[in-house]
């Protein structure tokens, strides 16, 4: 198993933690994350809302210290060198950080004066013309479409070159060209040999990552690439077609099946494996027919939610 | 050890007060509100008593001219007309005609009757007037030169209400000012998101504690700069020591209620939370200074209290600095506890610092 002492000897982990747990007050916000990531590797943590995404991020960005657990990034320990570790890295978090009343440059600026830059002002430049952001220089933040605040966002946490970015939900209500935008660029990052870890809850967008850890209740119900995360749970989808399948699934919601939306005319479910045999007989004696596949990183997330009592 | 990086600190200060200048109104507010503040207590207030209604019931027909001469002498009052019907006196001031009246019984000295509800109002003029009819009594018995005891009043011989007010003024302007903008800085990143974005960086809470602050202790130096020189201008008010001392001693003062207003805004939830703690320091501050009301007037335990709080030792050096023509040595023995307040709330700023994010 992989460790942070390990890690000191194998230099292409940029993220090697052992055991973070962190709790506010009564609140568990994440309980035992282990977690390595490699240079050039994208690792996605996927889950509901409240999973403990955001805390694991912070964590590993220095931003609070864990209650319990260890780890190194880039080589900076984690407990004892926070400040180090915050230099280290590009942390993108999930509202606007930006200073909305400020200009984009004077923003880019501000980060890479704090990041150390001797030339803050070329810095900005150079990054204002990496991404594309010239006609909007001297323009506010608060002016900007939330695609180009994004995009700006990026840039600033871009600013030093950190070797391990970690995003907060990068592409949360962007369009599809501006989450192509954004996701061009992680992956020429990640080809470059930066190490990304993002949080999503957007189980299509979690898919392009390369591993995944799926969270719930700030516990990791499963992790490994997005297939194997799948493949993890003892269910199944069905595709049930025929007469009057939105009724059935009403019917079925609570009782023997998981989770339930319609596809077009027909609707999938996501079935325990030992409630298939009852789920298709019932299908069938409604006058419907159905499909088993296997589930979708999606539909795994839903077991997981439903079994943690989240989806009643 | 929390060590400062002064590349941050100047990044923050940087970015503070570029945030500061494109807020236009709040700019216009930090130099207006001291300058019209000045204007307002400088020509509105005044501490010594004036047009005081006062009645002489016709009880006292028999020693009308003593008392007149001293009501005229005692030159606070505003003599009303009376009439037969109103008997006793205090009817005047019950009717609300009088705030003062005086009643005769016969082989007896006056009697007078005063509206007590607002004392600091009345009791001034009150013992004015029976300095005036004392002295008027003994007219009869002790040559007019030994009647009247010669005072010499130091520092403000007119006493001039705008010259005690404005000293004073200088602090509460910068107090109010440096707590209020000290308890909403982190707040307001907070809320907008950004504080987030600043604890990402390598700044350290002694950096953002710094070059926040900084641009605002600037502020709070020209705020204090504005009313002196106002007050010199409307109110020819002397500056007779060191000014420069008086303004370094400006940014110590404000840096103390800066520190203190970005530790409240590092525990406060929201802006509102953090205003209403700057509220419950402010107002004792201004009532237990000595700016407001006599300081030796207090209890004991008032008046540690009120030393325990930087406007008391503030005002002390302005009045000193600009009346009685104080030097470094002196405000420096003055203002030292203001030094070690804002030590003690920059150490619980760093300290809670963090404490919020959730």
């Amino acid at each position: 198993m992989f460790t942070p002492e390990t890690a000191r000897s194998v230099p292409e982990y940029a993220i090697a933690v052992r055991g973070l747990t962190k709790r506010f007050g009564r609140r568990l916000a994440i309980e035992d994350l282990t977690l390595s990531v490699k240079s050039g590797e994208i690792c996605g943590l996927a889950g509901a809302n409240g999973g403990g995404k955001s805390t694991s991020l912070r964590l590993l960005a220095g931003l609070i210290a864990p209650d319990h657990g260890e780890g190194l990034v880039l080589g900076c320990d984690l407990l004892r060198s926070a400040r180090r570790v915050r230099h280290e890295v590009g942390y993108l978090a999930q509202r606007s950080t930006l200073y909305p009343t400020l200009s984009v440059q004077e923003n880019l600026r501000f980060r890479a004066a704090v990041f150390g830059s001797r030339d803050p002002a070329s810095a900005a430049d150079r990054q204002i013309e990496a991404f594309g952001l010239a006609e909007f220089t001297a323009v506010s933040v608060a002016r900007l479409s939330g695609g180009w605040c994004r995009q700006v966002e990026l840039a600033a946490t871009l600013i030093h070159r950190p070797r391990v970015l970690l995003l907060d939900e990068p592409t949360a209500g962007l369009d599809p060209a501006a989450r192509q935008a954004i996701w061009r660029r992680l992956i020429s990052l990640a080809a470059q040999g930066t190490a990304i870890v993002l949080s999503t809850h957007d189980f299509v967008e979690a898919q392009r990552c390369a591993r995944i850890l799926l969270l719930s209740e700030g516990r990791i119900r499963a992790s490994g690439s997005p297939h194997e995360v799948a493949a993890q749970f003892d269910a199944l989808a069905l595709i049930v077609s025929g007469p009057d399948v939105l009724s059935l699934a009403d019917r079925l919601q609570s009782r023997l099946v998981l989770a339930a939306h319609p596809m077009g005319n027909d609707i999938r479910l996501v079935v325990s494996a030992d409630a298939r045999g009852s789920v298709e007989a019932l299908i069938v004696s409604q006058g419907c027919r159905s499909t088993a596949t296997s589930l979708t990183l999606e539909d795994a997330a839903l077991v997981v939610a439903h079994r943690a009592g989240a989806l009643l | 050890m929390i060590r400062a990086s002064w590349g941050c600190a100047l990044g923050v200060a940087r970015i503070e007060t570029l945030r500061l200048m494109v807020d236009r109104p709040s700019i216009g507010l930090i130099v207006l509100v001291p300058a019209l503040q000045l204007v307002l207590f400088g020509y509105a207030v005044n501490l010594t008593p004036k047009n005081i209604p006062i009645a002489i019931a016709p009880s006292c027909d028999a020693q009308g001219d003593l008392i007149s001469r001293a009501v005229a002498d005692a030159g606070s009052f505003r003599l009303i007309p009376t009439d037969h019907a109103a008997h006793p006196a205090t009817q005047y001031i019950s009717s609300r005609r009088a705030l003062v009246a005086i009643d005769c019984n016969a082989g007896q000295a006056p009697s007078l009757a005063a509206d007590a509800s607002d004392p600091s109002a009345v009791r001034p003029a009150v013992a004015i007037l029976e300095a005036a009819l004392l002295r008027e009594v003994l007219g009869s018995v002790i040559p007019e030169a030994q009647r009247r005891s010669e005072v010499l009043w130091l520092y403000n011989p007119d006493a001039r209400t705008a010259w005690s007010l404005a000293p004073g003024l200088v602090g509460v302007v910068v107090m109010i000012t440096m707590l209020m903008l000290g308890a909403l800085t982190l707040v307001r990143e907070r809320e907008q998101g950004s504080w987030e974005g600043l604890l990402a960086t390598p700044v350290t809470a002694l950096d953002a504690l710094l070059g926040k602050l900084a641009p605002y202790v600037v502020v709070a130096v020209v705020q204090a700069a504005i009313v002196i020189a106002l007050a010199r201008v409307l109110f020819g008010m002397p500056a007779l020591g060191n000014v420069a001392v008086l303004l370094l001693a400006t940014a110590v003062f404000a840096l103390a209620h800066l520190t203190l207003g970005f530790a409240l805004s590092a525990l406060a939830y929201s802006q509102i939370q953090a205003i209403q703690a700057a509220v419950f320091f402010y107002l004792p501050s201004m009532l237990l200074s000595g700016f407001m009301f006599p300081f030796e007037g207090m209890p004991g335990w008032a008046q540690m209290l009120g030393n325990a709080l930087p406007l008391t030792h503030f005002v002390r050096s302005a009045r000193g600095v600009l009346l009685k023509g104080y030097g470094a040595s002196e405000v420096v023995a003055e203002m030292w506890p203001v030094a070690l307040f804002a030590f003690a709330a920059a150490g619980a700023a760093v300290a809670f610092y963090r404490r919020r994010l959730s």
